[in-house]
């Protein structure tokens, strides 16, 4: 049984010329403390996909099945983490921005400072943990949004294109972070991002969507260890075949 | 302290400039001395007033009105927002009701509240609730509106349910207009309140002593119960509001210093 599995996804937006197909008989599955990217362009239905899997949109047809049972609905088994730095709460530190989803699942205050201390302390923010949002950087603030997402510990760790607003350095150093960051955890995540040597740098596996409808067009395994060099042969042949599956030739 | 001494400087020194235009005027001016006192009759005679206790008891007892009056309409103002911004029926219902509702003075309400009521407090203190809600009712809706779409998909990713994301999310998102309504319901409350003071002949308060005051072109006494309007209205945005503001929406990065 696979960890996580959509079957043959269909989704389509109502709209004033009648419905829009955004993804179409759409099927993949995750492993396990797999790492899985998903690439497209934009407009490709990447995000829609995402809401899907996450709870907020209902597929047309088709269902999302995590550990053999079918997805309804917004659940704590999901943790997401979404490109608008703005996503965290401006009213709570740091520690208490991670705190929340721990709060809503009912555990004891002293339990829950614990857990938020040891997560911001695996983002490396630990000594950022009485700070607000509005202190911190774009770099920074994502970093606390990855540890309130996985602190109520979800079962999947779903990524909306995190780093795409920050410059290429701390995107870079973000990258970096967040492979420890999986190796430690051993979540599995679906990363989805058009950013192609990101991707290649970052998964076990690539899934390579087209547009107009979204349909899978190649999956790709990326087998080199970690940390990759993004300079490497290797690295860009690896990339240059997900470009070639995205180009459509 | 340095520090404490200058910023003290920078809130007299406007007023200074006021007072020796004012004596200027009372120098130079048209009016004779009792229907233009001087500066230094209108702070002896706050002095005097202030001394034998009578504005005190004026100035409490506005304050009071002031008060209870506020806090009703704030509550009811705050709650109709959060209704209207959460639920469409009650939006549908209620926006153009607030919107004929908002532009009418409080004021013109007046004669039929006393009507209603009566004389003495109960008028004066329902009158202040209804005319300072509407400002906040509007405030609270569209701040409740304003609440960034992303916390609540971010709440609910973690599983937050509907009275938690309230309480935890629309709550403290919504405060920088929450907190922008309740400082312009206070402005109309005063403004309302000193005026159906005149109005309604209530025994005490600064608006009758204000309005009672011309019958013996005691001119001093009005300007000394005008500045004990001005300076409660300078104590409650300073000491409430800003210390209010500080400690959260500033704080937190939402509104600028």
């Amino acid at each position: 049984m696979h960890h996580l599995e959509l079957r043959s996804i269909t989704f389509e937006y109502a709209t004033a010329d009648g419905p829009l197909t955004a993804l179409r008989e759409l099927s993949f599955a995750v492993e396990p403390s797999e790492f899985l990217c998903v690439v497209g362009q934009s407009g490709c239905g990447k995000t829609t996909l995402l809401n899907v899997v996450a709870g907020f949109l209902k597929p047309t047809r088709g269902a999302v099945l995590l550990g053999g049972k079918p997805v309804t609905g917004k659940g704590f088994d999901r943790g997401i983490v979404f490109q608008d730095f703005a996503q965290l709460f401006p009213w709570r530190t740091a520690q208490r921005n991670v705190e929340f989803g721990l709060e809503m699942k009912g555990v004891p205050r002293a339990e829950r400072e614990e857990v938020a201390l040891r997560f911001l302390r695996l983002v490396k923010l630990e000594k950022f943990a009485r700070s607000y949002p509005h202190e911190l950087s774009g770099g920074m603030q994502q970093r606390v949004a990855i540890a309130r997402a996985l602190a109520y510990n979800p079962a999947v760790l779903l990524m909306d294109e995190p780093f795409a607003a920050l410059d290429a350095l701390t995107r870079e150093e973000m990258q970096r972070l967040l492979v420890d960051v999986w190796r430690e955890t051993k979540k599995t995540v679906i990363y989805v991002t058009h950013n192609v040597a990101e991707a290649v740098y970052l998964a076990d596996r690539i899934v390579v969507l087209t547009p107009h409808p979204g349909t899978v067009k190649a999956q790709v395994r990326i087998a080199m260890p970690r940390p990759r060099d993004t300079l490497s042969v290797e690295f860009l042949e690896c990339q240059r075949e997900v470009v070639g599956h995205l180009g459509g030739r | 302290m340095r520090r404490a001494l200058i910023s003290l400087a920078e809130v007299v020194f406007p007023f200074v400039v006021v007072g020796i235009l004012w004596q200027a005027f009372h120098l130079l001016g048209p009016f004779p001395p009792k229907l233009f006192p001087g500066v230094e009759t209108i702070v002896s005679t706050f002095v005097r007033l202030v001394g034998n206790g009578i504005l005190p008891v004026h100035a409490l007892t506005t304050i009071l009105r002031l008060i209870v009056g506020f806090l009703l309409g704030a509550v009811l103002g705050v709650v109709a927002g959060i209704v209207m911004g959460r639920y469409r029926w009650a939006e549908d219902l209620l926006v153009p009701v607030v919107s004929v509702g908002n532009p009418i003075p409080g004021l013109a309400y007046a004669p039929l509240f006393v009507i209603w009521f009566g004389l003495g407090n109960l008028p004066a203190v329902l009158l202040v609730g209804f005319a300072a809600a509407f400002p906040v009712v509007v405030n609270t809706w569209t701040g409740v509106k304003a609440v960034k779409a992303i916390w609540i998909r971010a709440a609910e990713s973690m599983g937050a349910p509907e009275h938690q994301l309230f309480r935890k999310v629309v709550l403290p998102g919504a405060l920088p207009y929450v907190l922008t309504g309740l400082r312009l319901g206070l402005a109309r409350a005063w403004r309302v309140l000193v005026a159906v003071e005149m109005l309604t002949s209530v025994s005490v308060g600064l608006g009758w002593l204000i309005f009672g005051a011309r019958e013996f072109l005691n001119t001093d006494v009005m300007l000394a119960g005008i500045a004990v309007i001005g300076c409660v209205g300078l104590a409650l945005e300073k000491l409430v509001f800003q210390k209010l503001e500080e400690f959260t929406v500033v704080r937190w990065g939402m509104m600028a210093r």
